[in-house]
């Protein structure tokens, strides 16, 4: 059965309302949960921060929203998903894009376990309404709920 | 609106994040336009075997400045500032077909 988004998105994947510097710390946090979990190496943020570096700050994908990952080779043991949220937006070198608030970050160890998961994620996120309820976001419970409210609507 | 099949060929970092989310939401526009198209996701690395293939390359505004140096340039290039914004596609979509695809 295909790994969906309201499964991976469990309350230890998520922080909320964190405090940064800089990008490169925004996608840290987002990758010592998945790191926290299990589900890359430790090598995999490494990977992630020198991709960016490397090819420019592609993983801002909408206004205020970064999704941050690296290869499936760089030490994924299986398909993660994290969530954090940022006091302070921080800018990612995307004019157009930014300052972000919104960092999900993820792994996956080929092209199509993940792909239900992403999925969920882009419909989630392409309505605006549910970003603002994520920025709002203060206890991990609302996130869950959010999601809940979303893909299993009573 | 038109008959032949077109190619896009979406490119990220990796092939694994925003160029598959634009493959989804790229399908959606297609069927949506009633627009016969195929949709492939591909890496940087990888895509340089893949451009001459396609006929349309599709990525981020953000991406765009990293894969600018290996595209050919008579290729036509859809960039998207918000890939999760199905109205910015459609749009971008239905410009590059008046301009190159209509018969």
């Amino acid at each position: 059965m295909a790994v969906t988004l309201l499964d991976l998105l469990q309350e230890n994947m998520i922080d909320l309302n964190i405090s940064v510097k800089n990008w490169e710390e925004a996608l840290q946090r987002g990758a010592q949960l998945l790191i926290d979990d299990g589900g890359v190496e430790p090598r995999y943020l490494d990977a992630m921060l020198s991709m960016v570096k490397e090819l420019g700050p592609y993983v801002v994908i909408a206004p205020g929203l970064a999704l941050g990952h690296a290869g499936h080779d760089q030490g994924v043991n299986r398909t993660c998903f994290s969530l954090v949220t940022l006091k302070t937006p921080v800018d990612f070198g995307v004019p157009v894009n930014d300052p972000v608030s919104i960092v999900f970050s993820f792994a996956a160890p080929n092209k199509e376990e993940h792909m239900q998961a992403l999925r969920d994620l882009a419909l989630f996120c392409s309505e605006s309404k549910n970003l603002a309820a994520i920025r709002a976001a203060t206890r991990k419970k609302q996130i869950r709920e959010l999601l809940i409210k979303f893909f299993q609507p009573k | 609106m038109k008959t032949r099949t077109i190619k896009f060929l979406a490119v990220c970092g990796n092939g694994l994040g925003s160029s598959l989310i634009v493959k989804m939401i790229l399908e959606g526009v297609l069927a949506d336009l009633n627009v016969r198209g195929i949709v492939e996701s591909t890496s940087v690395s990888q895509a340089a075997g893949m451009i001459p293939f396609a006929d349309v390359i599709i990525t981020s505004t953000a991406f765009f400045k990293g894969i600018e140096s290996v595209l050919p340039k008579e290729k036509p290039v859809i960039t998207c500032q918000n890939i999760l914004d199905k109205e910015e596609l459609t749009k971008r979509v239905q410009e590059l077909i008046k301009e190159k695809f209509s018969d």
